[in-house]
């Protein structure tokens, strides 16, 4: 079955290989859709691949050639890969058939194709590295090619900026990750990573930590724990829209896989405080996530904050697994794995949604600002309907998937009693963190759902805002995988459940899915709940209010000018703004936010007369003004008081050997004596 | 056979000295030079097949001594030689086209970087030390009459500096190299036979201990001026950002190597009788130019020094692998040579693409070279990300070699020091590349292209290409050269 | 069979007594303000009424609008099958969830609402929404750390189990951990259903106006559909609060009709005591300014953070 496997990973390791190398094509339109075509079935190719080894539940690793010094070509299935090669290819799947319809043939297109492959190969490559250079080879290259990702419009405003950090940031944490591997290896004698593994145990434990906390940091720079999260929300936002689904659905995720690599197999488990430290970071990520998304008025940067959030929500259960285990409690450390990868995966595909509908919501107005937006509910009304699907999964709520990952979740949470009582009030507080994060994220997206696509249009932009041409295929495949990740939760819980058994050796078939479709959290009589029973009784029920409508047969129904206080007219702009519905968010938390904010009136006259009203609103960048720009001002004042050595007179600079000359034979003398 | 393919090496971009003066001008001049380079690269290439599957070369009491160290050395600067030269047909036809180049500065460029060439290979294929010494100097002499080519104030000032500082360190290399003979007097040799280095290498373990320390801290300090390492660097940015574009490359790419390649001799005189001392004193000054290269790269605008400054961290590295020691951390110095001279050379050829377009040198005045000029601009960008140690390319291989080798000696902190500056030159130097390629376009960027745009492409694209290949797989041939190297001086 | 029939009469019993419970509330309140106050029946008059009524729709909403009411709707009824009720045991189809799953269903009901008044473009709407939302997400925290109180007392999120933990030993009942859990559970049903000191229930004031903002644009059955839902709502809360919190005997067991409607009759002594008390807070505090509901929202939080603590404490 393995063997099936491989191929299948190989083909579609060809064909993303293929479609970068003809990318050129893509300069004529059917160029473009042949090379989003091979792409997609690439994407088709890794599902059945990763599928299968998820299925499987065995790990299988191959070498190519000899190594030598630097290292060697080694590939390996692993099940925890596998579950993230999924969540790759359904990514690559849609944005194969969303990009013919929203990319423009040219040759910035084909470029742009052409590293958008070869990330997708680079991002295979992470996932199959069976060694420590094949791992950083992948990892990086990754991260250079979703840079030139990036940079595709890069003479807009925003954009160089944004990739630079991206890179900057993504070259910072590749650092930490270089060290964390490089310490390992040296330690173990290996650059092999399944013998990685199998010796780690005798490294002593201060460099078992060191590694540790130089993992979580170093592919937290990727993922976006906070502090390490400020280039998300500058990058992902200025990407293309397929661009942005690529990295904030699957390119974070890395981060994700590398933290659980080193957490759950090359370190195998390690004491208490890492889960703490794990499950800390995680739970302020998810809120100060959220808290910055709320408040946000553009509309791929709110997904982009959010994506902060629901990495620190899988951080959080990761942590919180790692705690499980160093607890003595394995079933439940193998669950909270597993839901940490469900909510990953789920996460996976409706962020991406979201970013494929902004790019279209953009495409179809030009513009991202949700104040400008509205209405495009009965202007575009596929794209919303599909759209309300993604914002139902990412709020949390049933009957999607959302709602299954943090249902898992927090069942795990609540069962922090089964561990030390300090551990466990861990737990307590990073539940609550959860929720309120969760709560946030329902008014997050009921402001961006609400403002953007509801009420109606507040500018002309919007207005025009169109159905026809607008891709709608790709997404439409994302949103029938969140229905599906839902009603279809027992099967992939028996396919994750493979996953956690392979990573953890803990057999979880019986205390999660006692039959009758119901999932029940790694103990029996803790609580249960079916989500296909669920989502089809929710849909069943409905008859009832259904029959008491039709009770009264007799009342019509009337179209109305919706009521606005006796106006004469009533105009889009009086409607709700989003900046008016995060207000009440904006003042509860002003001390995070601490925010500049400019009230200027054209007149003196009272509210309602006095003309024009501009109101801004700066939100105090915390993390830039506090930890970043000190660290960049230190390090340019380092420069600056070098700079003066390279005067330029050569005096000088003989000066300076003649001096090394003489220190040099100081210290020959001391040393013969 | 060996011998006369050792020979060739050195002697084929020699003969192209000589073309110039027979009457052609700047196209035949660049071909002549292309030409003795691809010569050279193919009789060096070959040498080292059969140097790894035989013997060492020794003739002449020493004089003539090439073991798999040279060969893999002359293989690297060969390839230096053949690139710049590819690059140097270009910068010629262009520059003589525009009448920037009279006639006799294309015949000396001509004749210099050929004979430039011709002593570097020589050098790197004598046993003597003295004879070492010799060729390495000649070798500042003709590198700086290139670096003067273009004649303007900065370029005359910067060749002069060169010379001095050259000089006076080339001077302590000398002090250096007397003292190593001098090691070797309880040792029953003749006078000749202990200045060279198979013998001295031979008794390695009985040389006297204090003329020897003493000696390699002057050789270090000495050819480390050639090489780059700070404090001694201070000639570098300006030498190499005011040479001509393939003349810089020879320089950084080249050169730096040559002096690399002494001190690599030195230490391996001092192992046996020293221990780690040499490792030590490499790492001192390994780190120290890693952190110089880096905190001048920070807000540098002159994108030519920038890259001169990048060589220097570069250098440093390479010291630091050295420093560190042990068959992953020469291995990894080794590689990183390969690699770092590649990317070197096909980073300042761009440059040169750069400056004949836009006609300045200063970054902030370059912008939108993706639209204005798109294989320069791709090869900029790939070229940037490839010599800051980014996979897919090779020089990647190389640094993740010598951070392991960091961390698995005793000073295991040495590794948390080196990370950061490796990050800080990166961000700096993206800065001002990365401004440069992408942003619309802007500056007065000249209408015409280089004379040959595909052929100027050539080298640029083959480099890159080598860069990458070698990012994602050592091949087997190089790998020994590599080992066997190793064990030539082990 | 008689699970099956416990299961319906169940529904129904939340179906057809909410609106009783309301009326009940609003005649209690008025009796209190020394007036005589409308019949305990009137509600249902009232939905009569309105289903025979027109409705007008505004010209912008979508079908969102149209299908909001029914959403909300199917999710009360959802959580009516899943929650203690009428019998001590779970019923056939309370598998479909547990606390935290009703907690969901009952966010999906909100969302759903809060998108349709959006959706008719009414500033009110937004208002109410905005509105609605700040305080369902400040509640999230308490109403999870309510759950875990739960957990730590019952070794289960399950409602049913709770219930017979605190049910069977008095030891239990008085714990810290499920004392401090009953406070703030109460503080977030009165936070959540937009009673005092939330929001005046019923009065239409701009300034105050919190859910009550959100279905002013509803009108004939649509809004008949969303007052049977808020009336489903508080009953369902107000029984969870009482059959799982305060009074959990009394309730009938699963195998017997007799004793599910022995169930229903304690049912509604029980929310006869849940609703003086509701009334008696209505009327002895003031509404709380806008922004002190984070307050209100966070006392709810250290209790049942405290109770939480002392129960792990305990237990160890």
């Amino acid at each position: 079955m393995t063997g099936v496997a491989a191929i299948l990973l190989l083909c579609a390791a060809v064909l993303w290989l293929a479609a970068a190398s003809f990318a050129f094509l893509a300069r004529t339109r059917a160029g473009l859709a042949a090379c989003a075509a091979t792409s997609a079935l690439g994407g088709t190719a890794a599902v059945a691949g990763g599928g299968i080894v998820a299925l499987h539940g065995t790990e299988a690793s191959r070498t190519i050639g000899a190594g030598n010094v630097v290292g060697a070509v080694t590939l390996q299935l692993s099940p925890l890969a596998a579950a993230f090669i999924v969540l790759l290819g359904l990514i690559a799947l849609a944005i194969g058939l969303f990009a013919p319809r929203y990319h423009r043939p040219g040759s910035g297109s084909a470029f742009y194709f052409c590293v958008y492959n070869v990330a997708l190969l680079a991002s295979l490559g992470v996932l199959v590295a069976g060694n420590v250079v094949v791992f950083l080879v992948a990892w990086e290259s990754m991260t250079v090619f979703s840079y030139l990702l990036i940079m595709r419009h890069h003479q807009w405003r925003g954009v160089m900026a944004g990739g630079f950090l991206f890179l900057a940031l993504g070259e910072a944490g590749f650092a930490l990750i270089v060290a964390a591997f490089a310490i390992l290896s040296v330690k173990t004698g290996t650059l092999d990573l399944a013998a990685m593994a199998a010796r780690s145990h005798a490294v002593p434990g201060a460099w078992r930590s060191t590694v540790f906390v130089l993992a979580l940091i170093g592919f937290g720079f990727k993922a976006g724990l906070v502090p390490l999260h400020i280039w998300l929300p500058e990058a992902h936002p200025v990407a293309p829209a397929d661009g942005s689904g690529f990295l904030s659905g699957l390119v974070i995720k890395l981060g994700v896989y590398g933290i659980m690599l080193f957490a759950f197999q090359l370190l195998a488990g390690g004491p208490m405080w890492w889960g703490v430290l794990a499950t800390v970071i995680g739970a302020v990520t998810a809120v100060v996530g959220v808290l910055y998304a709320v408040i946000e008025e553009d509309f791929k940067r709110l997904l982009a904050f959010h994506s902060v959030e629901n990495i620190g929500i899988i951080v959080t259960a990761t942590g919180a697994a790692m705690m499980f285990r160093a607890g003595h409690q394995p079933a439940l450390g193998a669950y909270m794995l597993l839901a940490a990868i469900y909510h990953t995966v789920n996460h996976g595909t409706y962020k991406t949604l979201l970013f494929l509908e902004a790019g279209v919501v953009e495409h179809a107005t030009g513009t991202r600002d949700l104040d400008r937006l509205g209405g495009l509910a009965r202007l575009m009304p596929r794209t919303s309907v599909v759209t309300l699907i993604g914002t139902l999964g990412i709020a949390g709520l049933p009957p999607l998937n959302g709602f299954v990952s943090e249902w898992l979740i927090f069942q795990g949470l609540f069962q922090g009693f089964r561990i030390q009582p300090l551990a466990g009030v861990v737990l307590v507080l990073a539940g609550a963190a959860l929720a309120l994060s969760g709560g946030l994220a329902v008014m997050a997206f009921a402001h961006a759902y609400g403002i953007g696509f509801l009420g109606i249009p507040r500018s002309r932009a919007a207005a025009q805002a169109r159905e026809t041409g607008q891709p709608l295929a790709g997404a439409a495949v994302l949103a029938g995988a969140c229905v599906a990740l839902s009603l279809g939760a027992p099967a992939v819980l028996i396919a994750l459940g493979q996953v956690a058994r392979a990573v953890t050796g803990v057999q979880l078939r019986p205390v999660l899915l006692p039959g009758k479709l119901t999932i029940i959290p790694a103990h029996l009589n803790f609580a249960a709940f079916s989500p296909t029973y669920l989502a089809v009784f929710l849909v069943g029920v409905s008859a009832v209010p259904l029959l008491i409508y039709l009770v009264g047969r007799g009342a019509r129904t009337r179209t109305v000018p919706v009521w606005d206080g006796g106006m004469l007219r009533f105009r889009p702009r009086m409607q709700y703004t989003g900046a008016a519905f995060a207000n009440p968010i904006k003042v509860t938390f002003g001390r995070l936010y601490q925010p500049e904010f400019h009230v200027e009136r054209a007149s003196d006259d009272p509210a309602g007369r006095s003309g024009p009203v501009r109101y801004d609103f700066h939100v105090l960048p915390l993390f830039q003004r506090y930890l970043y720009d000190p660290v960049v001002a230190a390090v340019r004042s380092l420069a600056r008081f070098v700079r003066p050595l390279q005067s330029g007179d050569v005096n000088l600079y003989l000066l300076y050997i003649f001096l090394v000359v003489v220190i040099a034979y100081l210290f020959y003398l001391i040393q013969s004596y | 056979m060996t011998l006369t393919l050792a020979i060739l090496t050195w002697a084929l971009p020699l003969a192209s000295a000589i073309v110039p003066w027979v009457g052609t001008r700047a196209r035949g001049t660049g071909i002549a030079v292309a030409a003795g380079g691809a010569g050279s690269l193919a009789a060096a290439i070959t040498l080292a097949a059969r140097i790894v599957s035989g013997h060492p070369l020794k003739l002449l009491g020493g004089l003539v001594y090439v073991d798999s160290l040279s060969a893999f050395f002359v293989v690297t600067v060969a390839l230096v030689v053949t690139l710049a030269g590819w690059g140097s047909y270009s910068y010629l036809r262009a520059e003589e086209e525009r009448g920037e180049l009279s006639p006799l500065q294309v015949r000396l460029y001509g004749t210099f970087f050929a004979a430039f060439a011709a002593l570097m290979l020589a050098a790197l294929q004598t046993g003597n030390l003295g004879l070492l010494w010799v060729l390495v100097e000649a070798s500042t002499l003709a590198s700086a009459v290139l670096v003067a080519l273009e004649a303007r104030a900065t370029s005359l000032e910067a060749a002069w500096k060169y010379i001095i500082i050259s000089s006076f360190g080339v001077t302590i290399a000398l002090v250096g190299t007397l003292f190593v003979y001098y090691s070797a007097t309880s040792l029953h040799l003749s006078p000749d036979q202990r200045l060279t280095w198979p013998a001295l290498f031979a008794h390695a373990s009985v040389l006297q201990a204090p003329s020897l320390r003493l000696a390699f801290l002057l050789v270090l300090i000495g050819y480390g001026t050639k090489v780059g390492l700070a404090p001694m660097h201070t000639w570098l940015p300006d030498a190499h950002s005011e040479a001509p574009s393939p003349a810089s490359a020879m320089l950084s790419a080249a050169l730096l190597n040559t002096g690399m390649y002494a001190i690599i001799r030195i230490q391996a005189l001092t192992t046996p009788e020293l221990g780690r001392y040499a490792n030590d004193v490499l790492l001192i000054f390994g780190f120290a130019s890693v952190l110089i290269g880096a905190l001048f790269m920070i807000g540098c605008e002159n994108f030519k020094r920038l890259f001169a400054y990048s060589s220097i961290e570069h250098m440093g590295l390479i010291a630091v692998g050295l420093g560190f020691g042990g068959v992953i951390g020469i291995y990894g110095a080794l590689l990183l040579t390969l690699n770092h001279a590649i990317g070197k050379s096909v980073l300042f050829l761009t440059s040169g693409e750069v400056v004949l377009r836009y006609r300045t040198r200063d970054a902030s005045e370059v912008r939108g070279l993706l639209q204005v000029a798109p294989l320069t601009g791709l090869v900029l960008l790939l070229g940037t990300l490839a010599i800051l140690g980014s996979p897919p390319f090779g020089v990647f291989l190389s640094e993740f070699t010598i951070v392991r080798a960091s961390f698995a000696g005793q000073a295991s902190w040495l590794g948390f020091v080196l990370l950061p500056l490796l990050v800080v030159a990166f961000v700096a130097f993206a800065r001002t590349t990365l401004g440069m390629v992408f942003g619309s376009r802007q500056g007065r960027a000249a209408g015409l292209a280089s004379g040959s745009p595909l052929v100027g492409a050539v080298p640029l694209v083959a480099g890159l290409g080598l860069l990458l290949v070698l990012g994602v797989w050592i091949p087997g041939g190089l790998n020994e050269l590599i080992l066997h190297s190793m064990r030539s001086i082990t | 069979m008689t699970a099956i029939a416990l299961q319906v009469i169940q529904s129904l019993t939340v179906l057809f007594l909410a609106p009783v419970y309301a009326g009940f509330l609003a005649r209690a309140e008025a009796i209190v303000q020394s007036k005589r106050g409308p019949s305990v029946l009137q509600p249902y008059r009232d939905l009569a009424k309105l289903l025979r009524k027109e409705s007008a729709i505004s010209e912008h909403a979508t079908w969102i609008f149209r299908a909001a009411p029914f959403v909300a709707f199917s999710c009360y009824l959802t959580v009516s099958v899943i929650v203690p009720i009428i019998t001590d045991e779970p019923l056939p189809l309370a598998f479909l969830g547990d606390l935290i799953g009703g907690a969901f269903v009952l966010m999906l009901a909100s969302f759903s609402i809060t998108l349709a008044a959006l959706d008719t473009a009414s500033p009110a709407g937004g208002l109410g929404a905005s509105r609605t939302t700040w305080v369902g997400s400040l509640a999230e925290p308490s109403l999870i750390l309510v759950f875990f109180t739960v957990a730590a007392l019952s070794n289960s999120d399950n409602p049913y189990l709770e219930n017979h933990a605190v049910a069977g030993s008095l030891s239990a009942y008085t714990l810290p951990t499920h004392l401090l859990g009953l406070a703030a559970f109460f503080m977030i049903v009165l936070a959540e259903n937009g009673r005092i000191p939330i929001e005046s229930p019923g009065v239409s004031t701009e300034i105050s106006m919190i859910e009550e903002s959100r279905v002013l644009e509803y009108s004939g059955r649509e809004y008949a559909l969303v007052k049977w839902g808020s009336w489903m709502k508080l009953f369902l809360l107000s029984s969870i609060f009482m059959n799982v919190f305060v009074l959990p005997w009394g309730l009938g067991h699963a195998n017997s009709i007799l004793g599910g409607l022995q169930g229903i009759a304690a049912l509604v002594g029980k929310l006869a005591v849940c609703g003086v008390l509701i009334v008696i807070i209505d009327s002895s505090f003031a509404k709380l300014r806008f922004f002190r509901i984070a307050e209100y929202l966070g006392a709810s939080f250290l209790l049942a953070l405290i109770g939480i603590i002392t129960g792990y404490v305990i237990r160890s």
